[in-house]
């Protein structure tokens, strides 16, 4: 069944839900979102540092960003190229071949996962052995607007083989199985039984910059108060 | 077995043979030598089965040195210890580490290197070094260049003779440590793991001579009790000198620290990034996939560019190596923008119409009414990119060329006062801070520069291309940074007076403590430390055993 047909039976929302009491912002899930999709480091995913805490605590605080995936995406909107689109399972993606690098999308995110990827990784390109550069070559999205993607050839290959992304690592994005701290969870939103519908239940939660009314499908648990 | 120590009831005294602190990469490879034997272990790990915030937070520290990493974030608590940081891409969404032995003169007493010399010289550590590369699951023990040659594919550099090496550097994954040994850990009937212990005090005979006794302390503000034939500290070099000096109550100066060098010689690596190498001919750029990041028989390696041990003994200077980085100058340039003027009116019916809630798929076609002319003007903007992409290829006077920016890894000149001792603030578990002062010498820089001038030369003669030293004196420059590799803070030394541990890795005047892991080198020359952190941990573990017996 592919992935389409799947998720017009079965209602389906892919998210996130990232447990801010667990992340110690050691970056790997930037690492490895690099590594996996062949960009810059920090280009789609990044860690903002955030401080620490007086004494005696001292606890970090870090906050892992990317594209939230809205249910209601401001960079879609302005597209002009119609390169932005919106899956009917809630991953906002870019078709590389439409987009013409104006950067409105960019503007238009308000939570600055957006970039245009001007240079490929030099390495990727130019020294590899000849596997890796054809590998490379087919990474290739330079002068194009570009973020994360949930690592959607993943998940489609992953389910395409029958298996579950969020409880599979091989149908999950590369950053959730890499987080050493297990701060990651992925799943769908709208299976009240998956771990993820689990967690935005029984923790107090929240989205980045709600009040845009952006329906963001990337979400932080928060501290207990 | 698993224990969360925060179970057992308040004043509980444990019971074990030997007893290991830190479940780390030198814990974890101890237990694993001791499963099936006759005696009882413990493990102690300060974090859970995965790192936490709760637990970075006691490892937070001041910096008062050189500039350094916040110390909450250069070690890890957790089972896999600072394994679970490892960060270097090894293909298949995999991270892991360098591993590499230390080459034979950094056991060696060098006259122009103070407090240099191990107990050992590196054939003693070879056969460990060779069960160290099976711990790690890597490739055979063999760091020989021609091993890990493709012809035509990854060949080492041509350099004329043999001032310029190249070194190679293998890759071990760090679920070997976070995941696969923990299960193994766990089935294991002679051991058991208690997570969430944190050992804030070790106990020890009126004499001061045989530690009886550790203190562990959890956050939810329980206190229970070890109690061991033997026990062995493998937290790392920062938290090892802090145990040591809070344990003070026999000995006031702190345990193991009657000479006052508990906490001294701090090294690092350290790492810079500084200079450039300009090939004669961009060409070049395809004899250098040797020294990336790539598999040889699915083992991960590359290469990286060292200096001949009789350059660096004519020279007097430390062990030293660069990694080069592609770079293509200039960047390619992007012509979209260019376009965008005369993309814009081609495309905009589309922006009138109104996107929100397109989506792609079957229930909300992505092309909607009124998109033909965006279509049109799709396929212009696509036609007009290409054309002009040749046009511009094709009048550009001057081809992209490669430069390759240079990251040198050094070894750090032992410096009794690079140390690590108490701060005034305590931790939510009353135990004073650690302060870290990272002191760098002239020759840590020096070593830098003159490794480039050398390289230099010999890239020049071999007609290769020639390097941009862009180090001018020997002030340590502050983008200079670590590895996360905190090494020689309890040196090994078969004298008590220049020592910490003897070559046993015991504490020189307690009978039943010893120390794994990087705090015991006394020197710590430019590989990574983990695989000698292996090799040391399972020599450690035969003589355990032999004590044990």
């Amino acid at each position: 069944m592919s992935m389409v047909d799947m998720s017009a039976e079965t209602k389906v929302r892919w998210g996130m839900v990232i447990d801010l009491r667990k992340c110690i912002g050691c970056g790997a899930c930037s690492l490895v979102c690099s590594q996996t999709n062949k960009i810059p480091y920090f280009l789609w995913r990044r860690v903002i540092e955030c401080g620490v805490s007086g004494p005696p605590q001292r606890q970090r605080m870090a906050i892992p960003m990317s594209c939230m995936h809205c249910s209601q995406p401001p960079c879609l909107e302005v597209c002009p190229a119609t390169a932005t689109y919106r899956r009917p399972d809630g991953i906002v993606d870019i078709d590389t071949e439409r987009c013409v690098g104006c950067g409105y999308c960019i503007v238009a995110c308000p939570y600055l996962a957006r970039s245009i990827m001007y240079n490929n990784s030099a390495e990727a390109e130019s020294s590899a052995t000849p596997k890796e550069k054809a590998e490379g070559s087919k990474m290739n999205r330079i002068g194009v607007s570009s973020k994360c993607n949930f690592c959607i050839r993943r998940i489609d290959a992953g389910l395409a083989k029958g298996l579950q992304p969020g409880i599979d690592n091989d149908a999950s994005p590369a950053c959730v199985i890499s987080c050493c701290a297990g701060a990651l969870s992925f799943g769908n939103l709208d299976d009240p039984e998956s771990a993820v519908a689990q967690l935005l239940r029984e923790n107090r939660v929240s989205c980045l910059q709600e009040e845009l009314g952006t329906g963001p499908s990337v979400f932080y648990i928060l501290e207990q108060t | 077995m698993i224990i969360d120590i925060r179970s057992l009831p308040q004043q509980t005294t444990i019971d074990t043979d030997v007893c290991i602190v830190g479940a780390g990469v030198a814990g974890i490879t101890l237990a694993r030598e001791f499963i099936r034997e006759e005696f009882r272990v413990s493990l102690l790990e300060s974090g859970g089965l995965s790192p936490d915030r709760a637990t970075q937070s006691l490892y937070w520290g001041e910096n008062t040195g050189h500039p350094y990493y916040p110390l909450d974030t250069a070690r890890i608590g957790g089972f896999g210890g600072s394994s679970n940081r490892w960060g270097v891409p090894i293909g298949d969404h995999h991270l892991g580490v360098r591993l590499r032995p230390l080459d034979g003169i950094d056991f060696e007493e060098r006259e122009w290197i103070p407090y240099s010399g191990w107990p050992f010289n590196k054939a003693h550590l070879d056969p460990f070094y060779e069960r160290a590369q099976a711990i790690c699951k890597v490739g055979p023990y063999t760091y020989n260049v021609k091993d890990w040659e493709k012809p035509g594919e990854t060949t080492r550099l041509p350099l004329a003779d043999d001032r310029v090496k190249t070194a190679i550097f293998q890759f071990g994954s760090r679920d070997t440590f976070t995941r696969e040994y923990r299960d193994e850990i766990t089935r294991a009937d002679n051991i058991t793991t208690f997570i969430y212990a944190n050992v804030v005090e070790a106990e020890t005979d009126s004499t001061a001579q045989t530690v009886t006794r550790l203190r562990i302390a959890s956050m939810e503000g329980k206190e229970n009790w070890i109690t061991a034939k033997l026990f062995i500290l493998a937290t790392g070099a920062i938290e090892i000198p802090r145990l040591l000096l809070l344990s003070n109550k026999r000995q006031k100066t702190g345990l193991g620290n009657q000479n006052g060098l508990v906490g001294r010689f701090f090294m690092e690596h350290p790492h810079l990034w500084s200079g450039l190498y300009k090939p004669s001919q961009p060409g070049i750029i395809n004899s250098t996939a040797l020294y990336r990041v790539h598999q040889v028989n699915e083992v991960p390696v590359m290469g990286k560019l060292t200096i001949a041990e009789e350059v660096l003994r004519r020279e007097k200077l430390l062990n030293y190596c660069v990694s080069i980085h592609p770079e293509i100058m200039p960047k390619r340039p992007n012509i979209t923008p260019s376009f965008k003027v005369i993309s814009w009116p081609l495309l905009s019916s589309n922006s009138t119409t109104g996107c929100r809630g397109r989506d792609k798929g079957a229930a909300a076609p992505r092309h909607s009414a009124g998109a033909a002319v965006s279509e049109a003007g799709l396929a212009v903007y696509r036609k007009a990119r290409r054309m002009s992409g040749r046009v511009l290829n094709a009048v550009r006077k001057k081809k992209p060329s490669v430069i390759f920016q240079l990251n040198h890894m050094t070894e750090q000149m032992p410096n009794p006062d690079s140390r690590v001792t108490l701060g005034e603030e305590v931790d939510p578990l009353g135990r004073r801070r650690v302060r870290l002062d990272w002191q760098l010498s002239p020759l840590d820089i020096r070593s830098i520069i003159r490794a480039q001038e050398i390289i230099d030369g010999e890239l020049r003669r071999a007609g290769l291309g020639m390097l941009q030293i862009e180090l001018r004196d020997e002030t340590p420059p502050s983008s200079l940074e670590g590895g996360w590799h905190h090494m020689g803070t309890t040196r090994m030394h078969r004298d008590a007076r220049k020592g910490v541990v003897d070559e046993n890795c015991r504490v020189h005047g307690l009978a039943n403590l010893f120390i794994a892991g990087p705090s015991v080198f006394p020197t710590g020359g430019y590989a990574n430390p983990v695989l000698t952190i292996v090799a040391l941990s399972a020599r450690l573990a035969d003589h355990v055993k032999k004590v044990m017996c």
